[in-house]
């Protein structure tokens, strides 16, 4: 039997090409739809990534919570406050609390340093070399609320990718094969 | 005149379904009344302006979309925040203009026709069905304006009537209905 012979194929098979082309543009409308939410929230929240996933966890935040950041430059950095930041030249953000605050005259001359709430030391042996404190452009984001658990999907298809590219394809093709 | 069953060499594949699958048997047996309808009433040519306005508001909505990725992907956030905001929201309007667009517009049809004969101004007709979950009615229903004049006539029957043991659509009773509706349709003077 040909490929396209399999009995999950009769829908398929006997689409005329308006319906062949609906059926794409089903398929694009439910990625846009993600994509749209996705960057709705980014200018909602302000922050570059609004959603981030806890890799690492610490007593306050397990690895799999998804965390949700905001994002306001016009609200200075307080000690106290959960911060998502990034060194240079490393991707992944780190969430950790500001412990302590120098500001001068302008907002973006502030200086700050950050501390986990379970280490028993600073961050400055995460910083980058010569790096001693972090400043407004570092921050990506602060912390403003969470979900537990929800994130561990995510962590799964990073650490497995043919799981994502198996799971995302069979979607795919049933969305392709399937009207309405 | 017997019709539908394999018994010559020419014939056509036999449409099955699985008769257990209802959204499927309903999206079949309106394939086979526009096949049926389409290979017999030569006076009928097929229109698509509902499935092509549905078509141009998805692409719109698509467009916005992809707009928004290229553009964020050149100037990233946040110097798209403007861009990304119209796209996000012309995005989910269009959505809700398309949802609408198929409640209202599109509503059941599945098949649209223009019937010319020539002498009298076009009939415009457009068919339309319906058929509940778990339920073995299929209702079929033809509507047709022309000019001032219209005329519509249903048809509720169980897809026994049309659906073999095995799940082969016999053609040949399905035809004999689809005429039946057209017959009466035009018959009604409204």
């Amino acid at each position: 039997m040909g490929f396209l012979d399999y009995a999950i194929f009769d829908e398929i098979r006997r689409m005329n090409s308006r319906q062949v082309i609906y059926q794409f543009l089903n398929f694009a409308m439910i990625v846009s739809s993600a994509l749209m939410i996705w960057k709705g929230l980014m200018v909602v929240t302000g922050s570059e990534s609004p959603i981030v996933v806890v890799i690492s966890g610490s007593i306050a935040f397990h690895r799999g919570d998804l965390l949700m950041l905001t994002m306001d430059r016009d609200d200075p950095i307080r000690a106290g406050d959960l911060t998502a930041f990034k060194i240079e030249s490393r991707d992944i953000p780190i969430v950790h609390r500001v412990i302590k605050v120098h500001e001068k005259s302008g907002k973006d001359d502030s200086k700050f340093l950050t501390k986990g709430d379970d280490n028993m030391v600073d961050d400055r042996g995460l910083y980058a070399p010569g790096q001693h404190w972090l400043t407004p452009k570092d921050v990506v984001g602060r912390g403003k609320g969470f979900v537990p658990y929800v994130g561990m999907v995510t962590i799964l298809m990073n650490d497995y990718p043919m799981l994502t590219y198996t799971v995302l394809g069979l979607l795919g093709l049933f969305v392709l094969i399937h009207r309405d | 005149m017997v019709e539908g069953e394999n018994q010559d060499k020419g014939a056509p594949e036999p449409i099955k379904v699985v008769k257990w699958d209802g959204p499927t048997v309903k999206n079949t047996l309106d394939d086979c009344v526009k096949k049926v309808i389409n290979e017999n009433y030569s006076t009928w040519k097929e229109r698509h302006t509902l499935a092509d306005g549905r078509l141009f508001l998805s692409v719109i909505a698509v467009g916005f979309a992809a707009f928004a990725l290229v553009y964020d992907y050149l100037y990233p956030f946040p110097l798209s925040k403007m861009v990304l905001a119209t796209c996000s929201i012309s995005y989910f309007v269009l959505m809700f203009v398309l949802q609408i667009y198929q409640w209202y517009v599109e509503k059941t049809t599945f098949y649209q026709a223009a019937e010319n004969d020539g002498k009298n101004p076009a009939r415009y007709w457009r068919w339309s069905s319906e058929m509940k979950r778990y339920d073995d009615k299929y209702t079929l229903v033809a509507e047709y304006t022309q000019g001032s004049r219209w005329g519509s006539m249903k048809l509720v029957k169980s897809i026994a009537s049309y659906i073999t043991e095995d799940g082969e659509v016999l053609l040949s009773l399905l035809k004999k209905d689809v005429d039946y509706l057209r017959d009466q349709a035009t018959s009604k003077r409204e």
